[in-house]
């Protein structure tokens, strides 16, 4: 029951999140100090989206959340991930919220991608209640939207949908392995 | 000084009208600098609030310089005229935020040389109405013109209206849309450096030939407007599918326009401007590229258009259809 809750609450969080993402990237109100330590690079930048506000921390991608995008990316080959990851914090010293990758700004546009974000909720390394959601863009002829649930790399349900010019396609995975795929042609095709 | 940015600024200002679309050279005329003046570019600052009476001057025309203003019109600001505020007042009713009556102020990047005589720095203009706000007002810089001599002052609005039907070129699917889109239409392609026939044609086929900015598109998918703009793309260029679409074609051409300035001068065929819209990768690739085989999801979500089902989706034929729109968009000029 009580998972289920969490489920919930990240869900809702997300929602709120989704619909003000923009806001989260552009509206940069405070940056106070930055400050280093080891690989991590605290910003302590209030980051407004909506009415929400977080302090960022830049901690580089660590090894579990490495191996658990890599088995992501053997299902869905178009994924792109960095060393660099934003990390959202209600308040200094409070728990994780969400995290957004970060992707070299080549890798739009002239790399093909028009745009691109992807974002997770939950710490993968501690196994905690996951959930990770993505969309991007290629062109009208390749976009996708997907989401994955599951604490780790053994134990998730990875589904994405992907939209062509004639077709969508339905795809779903459990830890590993393809359960479900399905193709829905467009009207007027 | 930044194009785009709000600047407060007080001295000499002119309409719109009286330099709209000219070049450096011809505005350095006009306004009254010395020949030169303009030769490293100036910035266009157009008002964005009115001065109040107190805060202008008259200043006659052009062919008088600030410092011969006394002189040849007299006290033309004298604080004892009774009639001074109705002058004013009907003066100000010939101006407007919006459009060609708009304030401008030209601010050349050369700045006024202290050492130099007042009548060689600023001669006799073309005779163009003035003002000189003497409090300060706020502008935005509408844009940079260099480029001297021949650079032009294209504001973005006003200009195409003054001009209408009789100075834009005939281009391709003219006659299915209005005098200020094909005006717009030629800005956004002269501004992100593509054919305007290629531009017209795209939006031709992408809209079902409707040019409508609220077109959805017809296989159910988030496309909307002009290019079709998928959700993630509106998310990209800080809008919505929604708010897209409830703007009118002329406003939305600006959003076609921000999406193609990302590929600005590597559009030189109808096939890669297309390949814009449709999968940015494969521009600059020849037309044998192949873009999707049989085996990935993208050749599934697009496999009718393999015409030759050899299970390779090819730029050729993916561009196929748009050229075939080209050809119909020659029999459809204004």
């Amino acid at each position: 029951m009580r998972k289920q809750l969490y489920y919930f609450l990240a869900i809702s969080i997300f929602s709120c999140f989704s619909c003000q993402s923009d806001a989260t990237v552009n509206k940069k109100s405070t940056i106070a100090k930055e400050t280093t330590t080891g690989d991590t690079t605290t910003n302590k930048t209030i980051t407004s989206a909506g009415n929400a506000e977080y302090y960022t921390i830049s901690k580089p991608l660590q090894a579990e959340e490495r191996r658990f995008f890599a088995v992501l990316k053997k299902e869905n080959q178009d994924l792109l991930f960095s060393d660099e990851v934003k990390r959202f914090y209600a308040a200094k010293d409070s728990s994780l919220i969400f995290s957004e990758i970060v992707v070299p700004k080549d890798t739009l546009l002239s790399g093909g991608y028009v745009f691109y974000s992807f974002a997770y909720f939950g710490e993968i390394s501690k196994e905690s209640d996951v959930r990770i959601t993505y969309s991007y863009s290629l062109g009208q002829m390749d976009s996708k939207t997907g989401s994955v649930y599951g604490p780790n790399v053994n134990d998730y349900f990875h589904t994405y949908t992907g939209y062509g010019l004639s077709a969508k396609v339905v795809v779903m995975y459990n830890n590993g392995k393809q359960l479900y795929t399905k193709t829905i042609p467009l009207k007027n095709n | 000084m930044q194009v785009g940015k709000m600047a407060f600024q007080a001295g000499f200002v002119t309409k719109q009208i009286n330099i709209q679309g000219h070049t450096l050279a011809e505005i350095e005329k006009r306004l009254g600098f010395h020949k030169g003046r303009l030769r490293n570019g100036a910035y266009f600052l157009v008002a964005e609030e009115l001065p109040s009476n107190s805060g202008f001057l008259f200043a006659g025309y052009t062919q008088v310089a600030d410092h011969r203003t006394a002189k040849i019109y007299g006290n033309i600001n004298d604080p004892k005229d009774p009639g001074g505020d109705i002058k004013k007042r009907n003066v100000k009713r010939t101006w407007s935020l919006h459009g060609s009556a708009r304030l401008v102020k030209v601010v050349p990047v050369i700045k006024h040389n202290e050492h130099m005589n007042l009548d060689k720095q600023y001669m006799p203009g073309s005779g163009i109405p003035q003002w000189k706000l003497i409090k300060p007002v706020r502008f935005r810089v509408e844009s940079f013109v260099s480029n001297y001599p021949s650079g032009r002052f294209i504001p973005s609005q006003g200009f195409y209206h003054a001009i209408g039907t009789q100075n834009t070129e005939s281009i391709y699917f003219g006659s299915k849309v209005s005098a200020e889109f094909r005006a717009e239409a030629q800005r956004v392609a002269q501004s992100v450096d593509i054919d305007v026939n290629y531009l017209m044609t795209i939006m031709a086929f992408e809209t079902a030939g409707s040019f409508s900015p609220s077109q959805k598109n017809l296989n159910g998918s988030s496309g909307t407007g002009l290019i079709q703009f998928m959700s993630f793309t509106a998310t990209h260029l800080n809008t919505t599918t929604e708010k897209l679409s409830k703007m009118t074609a002329v406003e939305q051409l600006k959003y076609v326009e921000k999406y193609f300035m990302d590929y600005k001068g590597k559009l030189k065929t109808l096939e890669d401007t297309y390949m814009a819209v449709l999968y940015p990768k494969a521009i600059g690739q020849s037309l044998d590229y192949v873009l999707f085989t049989k085996g990935s999801l993208a050749y599934t979500q697009n496999e009718k258009l393999d015409a030759d089902k050899d299970g390779k989706i090819t730029k050729k034929e993916v561009s196929a259809k748009i050229n075939a729109k080209y050809l119909e968009g020659a029999k459809l000029k204004n």
